[in-house]
């Protein structure tokens, strides 16, 4: 190859070392990813086949059947389910809102800033900002109960709906900030060809406009399922850390701060399942970006 | 083909309702420290406090350690990747979505026990 490209011996080896010194450019992100994400998650893999005496045992793995855990995991998909769909939903009316061309332009701009501050809005404010909005003495549920509407006890910010009503408010955001670049990236020549062939709107959404969003939408959903799955503080703080009712990252955290009560294989097992739960979240979410590319990049 | 901008209002003003009465409750809560009067003495208790001069100053130079350390590894691999290993990017972009795999907590539990 070298000869016949004209290029002596030394020059080729010139060229060969530049090449081999090319990976060295990565190896501290690579060297920061082992020892931060990889070797912790791989540790808790392998300690949740871990028995307290070191050998191998399937026990952790099948504690994870116990009820109060089970319930946990079940707990923590429906509300992470159900605040990806409505926050999926509203998420996309508000981005669509402000791309339809229907508002004034700086409000995309107002919604863009705001949406990345607020994804971002998670934990103990976030859940203070709305104990003081719709908890027993917060600003709403006292200006409701002055007109004779009593929120409590048929409401409870502590509750399912409530957790996913504080949920709604970093899942949404994400929501706008990634379909706002969806939204902007739909030709408006498919909207044209389709009016000029009689489309209406709603010939346009439903043969045009939704099939091509549809993975984008979906992949988008479940990019929030996980975003919410992960969540901790926030659940935390309302639901006071107890066990009963509560999500599956406050038992992790409970088994990570106490000692008296962990069983360390316990803890790693639970972790597991998160981690498998998420693995299947990213596959697909991944698998959906690949079919939202054929048509928007 | 001209719309009805209705609907794009109706939806612009409930996000905005929703996401804007929290803050204003926020606010609004951390001027009670006295009882039945607005005031400003939860700050004025909150600047006194050294613990909460300390606690946010930790938070502070967390988070802008963060950003530096973040961009100095990030910024030279993504430039690097892009430019001289384009092999590399799945990979590259695999672990980036780990954080997400793994999520803070988890990642946390399995730092704390190795």
């Amino acid at each position: 190859m070298a000869e016949a490209a004209g290029i002596n011996p030394s020059q080729s080896a010139v060229l060969q070392r530049r090449v081999n010194l090319a990976w060295l450019g990565v190896v501290p992100f690579f060297l920061f990813a082992t020892a931060f994400l990889l070797l912790p998650a791989v540790a808790i893999i392998v300690q949740s086949f871990r028995s307290p005496t070191n050998s191998f045992t399937l026990d952790n793995i099948g504690a994870l059947g116990q009820p109060f855990i089970l319930s946990a995991y079940l707990y923590t998909i429906r509300l992470s389910a159900v605040t990806a769909v409505l926050g999926g939903l509203f998420g996309f009316a508000l981005a669509y809102a402000v791309t339809s061309g229907a508002l004034p332009l700086p409000l995309r701009g107002l919604l863009l800033t705001f949406s990345g501050v607020a994804s971002n809005f998670a934990g103990l404010p976030l859940a203070f900002a709305f104990i003081a909005t719709l908890g027993q003495l917060g600003l709403v549920t006292q200006a409701l109960r002055q007109i004779g509407i009593a929120l409590y006890p048929t409401f409870s910010l502590y509750s399912f709906w409530g957790l996913a009503l504080v949920y709604l408010y970093f899942q949404i955001p994400l929501m706008v900030l990634i379909m706002i670049p969806t939204l902007e990236g739909m030709r408006r020549e498919w909207r044209e060809a389709a009016a000029s062939l009689g489309a209406s709107t709603w010939h346009y959404w439903r043969y045009v406009g939704l099939p091509v969003l549809a993975p984008a939408l979906l992949g988008t959903m479940v990019l929030l399922f996980g975003n919410a799955f992960g969540a901790h503080a926030t659940a935390f703080q309302l639901t006071g850390g107890g066990s009963q009712g509560s999500v599956i990252t406050i038992l992790i955290g409970a088994q990570l701060s106490s000692d008296a009560l962990a069983n360390p294989g316990l803890g790693n097992a639970m972790a597991f399942g998160m981690v498998l739960v998420m693995s299947v979240t990213v596959t697909i979410y991944v698998w959906l970006q690949r079919l939202s590319e054929r048509w928007l990049q | 083909m001209k719309r009805s901008p209705v609907l794009p209002w109706l939806w612009f003003m409930l996000g905005a309702l929703y996401f804007v009465v929290p803050l204003a409750a926020t606010v609004q809560f951390s001027l009670q420290a006295r009882k039945g009067e607005l005031s400003f003495a939860a700050y004025e208790r909150v600047l006194q406090d050294g613990a909460f001069a300390a606690s946010f100053l930790f938070s502070l130079q967390t988070a802008l350690m963060t950003i530096v350390l973040g961009a100095l590894l990030v910024v030279p691999t993504a430039y690097w990747v892009r430019l001289r290993l384009p092999r590399l990017r799945p990979v590259v972009e695999f672990i980036t979505l780990l954080p997400f795999v793994v999520p803070a907590v988890v990642l946390v539990f399995g730092l704390a026990r190795t």
